[in-house]
C-alpha cells in the first residue's frame, strides 16, 4: 500500500513534466566545431582568455572554462566581452591541472572563425566555432545522443546546460564508435535549459541528434513496445513504427540504423527508413600472374549501386564494399571438393575479419578463379536466399566491366531469391525476360544495352498481364508449353526480393536476431543497471559458422519454401548431394 | 635424340639473346611451369591463410580512411561510394591544401606525426599534452597548438549566411534602441540587461 502511494504520489508530480517533456530528433546535420582547447593552468595564477578577430556572417562566441576534479564543472563562462559579440573572461585557477576552453557558437547561424588569447598571448588563430543549441526540456535519466551519419563520420560532442551560460553536463565519447552519449542527471524544465552539439576540433561530417525519453522507468515498467532501445514517442517522430523494431524491413534493427555501434557503424551508412542491403566482396589474387587475378573493377560498387537505386527508386540501397585479398585457388567449392578449397574455410578466416560485428548482416562476395571444378566455366555460383556468392570467370581471359557487373548483380539476385524464371536452357532464353537473371541479358545486359537491371524498363513489372513473366509463358508456348512448372503465375522478379528475410547467420530461420531481431533479444542487448541507469550497446556479434546438422536443416527449410512458392527443384534451384548447400547453378 | 636437343638448347640461348636484346623479359610465370596445378593442390592442399585481426581499436588508433565520393550513375542518379584514400605523405597532402603557408612548428608535426586525417592528430597530440611530464609539457603544449592552427588553415573558410547576417542586423538595431534605455544603468547591469534581452531575441527568432 505504502509503494502504491508513493508511485501514485511520483505519477501526480510527474505528470504535468512528463506531458512537457518529450522527446526530440534532429536529422542528419553538420553542426560546425567547438574550439575545445585543453590547457595546464597553476593554482592561485589569474588568467584572462579571450577570443579576438571574429570572422562570419554574424560571429558570436560564447567561451567557457571548465575542469574536471571528478567529475566536470564550470569555472569560468564569458558570453558577451564588453557589449561585443567576441568573449573574455579573467578568473583566478583554484587548483593546478588541465582545464577546458570551450567556444562555442552563441545561436544557429552565429559561428564564424576566431582567435583565442590566454593573458594577451595568442594560442590559436582563426578557429573555426560552430555548435547549435537546442531549446527544450527534460526529465532526468533522459538520454541524448549524436551519431555520425557519414562514413568514418565526425567526432562530435554533447553538452547540457541550464541556460545559455550555466553548465550541466557533457560527454564525447561514451556511446557506441566514440559518439557523445549523456544521460541527464537531473531536470531541466525552467526555459532556459538547452542542448549544444558541435565537433571536435579538426573532424568532419554530420550527424543526427536524438533525445530520448527514460527507457526503463522506475515508476512505468516499458514505454517501449517493440522493445528496440527507441520510446514509442520518438519512433513516430523519426518515421519509425514504435510496433517494429526494424520498421524498414532490412533486417538491420532500427537501434542500430539510429544510434550505430562500435567497428562499422550502421549509422553512418543505413537510414532506418530505406532498406540498406550489405555485400562484402573479397577477390583472389595469383601470386605471380597479374592477368589470372580476379579483382573487381574499380567502378563496380558504385555501378551496383546505381542498379539498385534505378531499380526501386531509392527504397533499396545497395552497399557494397570491395574489401580484402584472398590467397590464391584455382577452384573454390561450397564444401570440400578435391583440388578446391572449401568456400566456408576461406569465408571463415577472410571475411570481415576486422569488423566481425558486422558479419550478420552482410552477403559475402567472392571474386574467385572456378567454382566447382577445374573444368567449369560457370561465371558464378550462388545460395538461392542466401547470404554467399561466388564469382568465377577464370574462363574469361579478361572479363569485360560488363561481364563483371551482369554477373554480380545476377548471382546477387539469386541471394536475393531470383531465380532464372524458367531461361535455363542454352538457345531457349526468352527474349522478352528482360531481366539480368535471364543468361541472354546477364552480360549484355537488358535489352543489350550494357545496363543490367533485374527487371526495369518496358518490360518492367508495371502490372501482372503484361508483366515480362507474363509474355514470357506466351513466348515459350511454342517449345515447352503452358504447363511448364512456375509459369502459372505471375512473378515480378523486382517486387519479391524486397519483402525477404534472410537468414545470415545461418540457424534455420530469419527471425533469429542475426537479421530482424526478435522481441526479448533486443533488451538483453543492452545492459541497464538497476532500472533506469545508463544503457550500453552491446555491438560485438560473435560469428561461428553453423554445424553441418544445422546447415543440413537450413537447407531443408528454405527448400521447402521454396517448393511452396512454386519453384522447381533441378530446374530453380539446386540441393547439394550432401545436403548442405542449396544454390542456383549459373552458366 | 640428343643432338636435336642440342639444337634445341642453342637454338634457345639465340632465341634469349634476341629477346632480351629487345627487352623482353624471359620469366615464365610459375604457375605455367606447372604440369597440373589442380593436382599440385590436390596433393598439398594450400592452408587456409588465418587473417590478422585488429586489436582493440582507439580513437586516436589509425583505421583506414575511406575517401567518399558522390558519384554520379547513369540517367542522373548519384550514390556514395567510399574508396581508401590516396597514399601521399600528410605534409604534401595537407601543406597543398593549406589556406596560408604552414609555419615551422606545423611542418614539423607533420613530418613526425603520420595521420590520415586532422582529427587524429589533434586527438594524438592532445593526449600526448595531457600524458606530458612539467619537463616536456611545454613542448608538447607547442606540437598541440600546432595541430589546432593546422586545423583551421586547413578548414574551409566560413560560407556567406544570408539569414544570420540579416537576423544579426535585426539584433543590432534592436539591441541599439534597447540600449538607450540603459544608459543610466551601471556596466554590471548594462551586461546582466544585455544578456537578458540577447536571450529573449534569439528565442523569439528560434520560434519565428
Amino acid at each position: 500500500m505504502k509503494s502504491f502511494m508513493g508511485a501514485l504520489r511520483a505519477v501526480l508530480l510527474l505528470a504535468p513534466m512528463m506531458a512537457w517533456a518529450g522527446p526530440h530528433y534532429v536529422a542528419s546535420r553538420d553542426w560546425g566545431s567547438f574550439i575545445w582547447l585543453s590547457t595546464w593552468l597553476d593554482a592561485g595564477q589569474t588568467y584572462t582568455f579571450e577570443t579576438r578577430d571574429l570572422a562570419g556572417s554574424a560571429p558570436d562566441t560564447v567561451l567557457h572554462v571548465l575542469r574536471d576534479r571528478s567529475g566536470w564543472s564550470q569555472v569560468a563562462v564569458s558570453d558577451d566581452c564588453q557589449g561585443n559579440t567576441r568573449s573574455c573572461v579573467t578568473f583566478v585557477a583554484p587548483d593546478s591541472g588541465y582545464y577546458r576552453v570551450w567556444v562555442r557558437a552563441y545561436a544557429d547561424g552565429r559561428g564564424g572563425t576566431a582567435s583565442l588569447y590566454r593573458n594577451g598571448t595568442l594560442l590559436l588563430s582563426q578557429q573555426p566555432f560552430g555548435g547549435v543549441p537546442l531549446l527544450f526540456a527534460w526529465n532526468a535519466k533522459d538520454t541524448f545522443r549524436a551519431s555520425a551519419t557519414t562514413p568514418g563520420g565526425g567526432d562530435h560532442l554533447l553538452f547540457l546546460l541550464r541556460s545559455n551560460t550555466e553548465y550541466l553536463q557533457h560527454d564525447d565519447d561514451s556511446g557506441p564508435k566514440y559518439y557523445p552519449l549523456v544521460t541527464a542527471t537531473s531536470t531541466q524544465n525552467v526555459g532556459t535549459q538547452r542542448v549544444v552539439v558541435g565537433r571536435y576540433p579538426g573532424s568532419a561530417g554530420t550527424a543526427s541528434f536524438v533525445h530520448d525519453e527514460e527507457l526503463w522507468s522506475t515508476i512505468f515498467d516499458d514505454n517501449d513496445g517493440d522493445e528496440d532501445g527507441l520510446s514509442d514517442s520518438l519512433e513516430p517522430l523519426i518515421g519509425l513504427s514504435p510496433n517494429n523494431e526494424d520498421s524498414d524491413g532490412d533486417s538491420i534493427a532500427d537501434t542500430l540504423e539510429v544510434f550505430g555501434n562500435d567497428g562499422f557503424s550502421f549509422s553512418e551508412w543505413s537510414s532506418p527508413t530505406a532498406r540498406d542491403l550489405y555485400v562484402e566482396i573479397d577477390w583472389m589474387q595469383h601470386p605471380t600472374n597479374p592477368y589470372l587475378t580476379r579483382q573487381p573493377y574499380a567502378g563496380l560498387v558504385a555501378d551496383a549501386a546505381a542498379v539498385f537505386a534505378q531499380e526501386t527508386g531509392g527504397s533499396v540501397r545497395l552497399h557494397a564494399f570491395i574489401d580484402s585479398v584472398l590467397p590464391w585457388y584455382e577452384v573454390v567449392c561450397y564444401g570440400s571438393c578435391p583440388g578446391g578449397v572449401d568456400f566456408y574455410a576461406l569465408k571463415q578466416s577472410a571475411f570481415s575479419a576486422a569488423n566481425p560485428e558486422r558479419r550478420p548482416y552482410f552477403h559475402y562476395a567472392m571474386w574467385a578463379n572456378r567454382h566447382t571444378s577445374l573444368t567449369s566455366c560457370s561465371s558464378g555460383k550462388a545460395e538461392l536466399l542466401g547470404n554467399d556468392l561466388i564469382i568465377s570467370m577464370g574462363c574469361f581471359s579478361s572479363p569485360s566491366i560488363q561481364e563483371q557487373r551482369g554477373t554480380f548483380i545476377h548471382e546477387l539476385g539469386h541471394n536475393l531469391n531470383l531465380d532464372h524464371n524458367g531461361n535455363d536452357v542454352a538457345g531457349q532464353y526468352s527474349v522478352v525476360h528482360d531481366s539480368v537473371m535471364n543468361y541472354r541479358y546477364q552480360f549484355a545486359g537488358v535489352s543489350n544495352s550494357g545496363w543490367h537491371s533485374y527487371s526495369f524498363g518496358d518490360n518492367g513489372c508495371a502490372a501482372c498481364g503484361s508483366s515480362p513473366k507474363a509474355e514470357c509463358v506466351e513466348c515459350r508456348d511454342g517449345f515447352l508449353g503452358c504447363s511448364f512448372p512456375g509459369c502459372g503465375s505471375c512473378d515480378c522478379d523486382v517486387g519479391e526480393w524486397g519483402s525477404l528475410e534472410l537468414d545470415f547467420s545461418d540457424d534455420g530461420d530469419a527471425n533469429d536476431g542475426a537479421g530482424r531481431v526478435s522481441k526479448r533479444s533486443a533488451l538483453t542487448r543492452y545492459l541497464p543497471d538497476d532500472k533506469g541507469g545508463p544503457a550500453r550497446f552491446q555491438p560485438r556479434v560473435p560469428h561461428e559458422e553453423s554445424p553441418l546438422v544445422r546447415r543440413r536443416d537450413d537447407v531443408r527449410r528454405k527448400r521447402e519454401r521454396l517448393l511452396s512458392r512454386g519453384r522447381v527443384e533441378g530446374r530453380d534451384f539446386h540441393v547439394s548431394a550432401d545436403g548442405t548447400l542449396l544454390y542456383a547453378e549459373c552458366l | 635424340m640428343r643432338a636435336r636437343g642440342d639444337q634445341v638448347g642453342i637454338g634457345s640461348v639465340v632465341l634469349g639473346v634476341v629477346l632480351v636484346a629487345a627487352g623482353i623479359p624471359l620469366l615464365v610465370p610459375r604457375h605455367l611451369l606447372r604440369e597440373d596445378s589442380a593436382a599440385v593442390s590436390q596433393r598439398e592442399p594450400n592452408p587456409v591463410a588465418p587473417l590478422e585481426t585488429s586489436p582493440v581499436p582507439r580513437k586516436d588508433s589509425p583505421e583506414p580512411v575511406l575517401h567518399v565520393e558522390q558519384v554520379q550513375g547513369p540517367k542522373g542518379l548519384t550514390v556514395e561510394v567510399a574508396t581508401p584514400a590516396p597514399v601521399t605523405s600528410p605534409l604534401t597532402r595537407f601543406a597543398k591544401d593549406a589556406l596560408v603557408p604552414l609555419t615551422p612548428d606545423e611542418e614539423a608535426l607533420l613530418r613526425e606525426e603520420h595521420v590520415d586525417d586532422l582529427a587524429t592528430l589533434v586527438t594524438r597530440t592532445e593526449r600526448a599534452f595531457q600524458d606530458a611530464s612539467p619537463e616536456t609539457r611545454a613542448r608538447q603544449e607547442r606540437r598541440y597548438l600546432a595541430a589546432l592552427n593546422l586545423v583551421a588553415k586547413l578548414s574551409a573558410p566560413p560560407t556567406e549566411d544570408t539569414h544570420a547576417r540579416d537576423q544579426d542586423a535585426r539584433y543590432q538595431q534592436a539591441l541599439a534602441r534597447e540600449k538607450a534605455k540603459w544608459r543610466d544603468l551601471a556596466p554590471e547591469e548594462q551586461a546582466r540587461a544585455q544578456e537578458t534581452f540577447k536571450e529573449w531575441f534569439f528565442q523569439g527568432e528560434q520560434k519565428r
